[in-house]
């Protein structure tokens, strides 16, 4: 996963895997667990910029913009 | 009294309407009227054509500007009086908030997912990515639906 576009589809896919009973509940805890930390890692450069009162091009969500 | 000149009938002053000089007309009511009604019968679709002409010719200008005020009275008046009727009204407006929560909750709105990332109160940022929102959707139904299995 290289970037927010990515790790939404993977998510998205989880999320159905998980639906259909594909994937156990504790895996896909784990998945979204790891994905809340990557969505608060970019969170957190967002604010810092935000902060810095900049608006550079954040190569996580880059793809989206 | 006063005469029309164009029936002939002598009628009371108060029959006649005023010029915007002050002075009465010199058509009564009732003539002037007709006159009226008779010129505007007589150009009526020589008018309606130019009308539809000027709004085919113009419809989104015209969408536009209707767009524009209605913007307008949402963003300055509709904001103004939103935030006085808070300022007034502050425990009423903490249950519409409250319950406006619980249905973004609910629903996993934009607006609940957004506040959860970056609090308007504590954050410095106005503008989340609509990636990072739909992420964190995702990850909270995920979770959710974690919890329901378990």
């Amino acid at each position: 996963m290289k970037n927010a576009e990515e790790l939404r589809d993977e998510l998205a896919q989880t999320f159905a895997q998980l639906k259909a009973g594909a994937i156990k509940p504790s895996e896909a805890a784990e998945l979204a667990n790891l994905a809340g930390k990557m969505i608060a890692s970019a969170k957190v450069q967002v604010e810092y910029f935000a902060l810095r009162k900049e608006s550079p091009r954040i190569k996580f969500l880059e793809a989206a913009e | 009294m006063k005469t029309c000149t164009n029936c002939g009938l002598d009628k009371p002053e108060t029959e006649y309407r005023k010029h915007s000089t002050g002075h009465t007309m010199r058509y009564c009511n009732a003539c002037h009227l007709a006159k009226r009604r008779a010129q505007h019968a007589a150009k009526r679709e020589e008018r309606n054509a130019q009308f539809r002409a000027r709004y085919a010719a113009n419809a989104n200008g015209v969408r536009d500007k209707h767009a524009a005020a209605r913007k307008m009275k949402y963003t300055e008046e509709g904001r103004a009086a939103l935030v006085a009727w808070i300022a007034a009204n502050p425990e009423k407006a903490a249950e519409a908030q409250r319950k406006k929560m619980k249905r973004g909750r609910e629903r996993l709105s934009d607006y609940y997912v957004r506040r959860l990332l970056c609090h308007p109160e504590r954050s410095t940022v106005r503008e989340v990515p609509a990636v990072l929102i739909e992420c964190k959707r995702l990850q909270l139904m995920i979770e959710r639906e974690c919890r329901e299995k378990r």
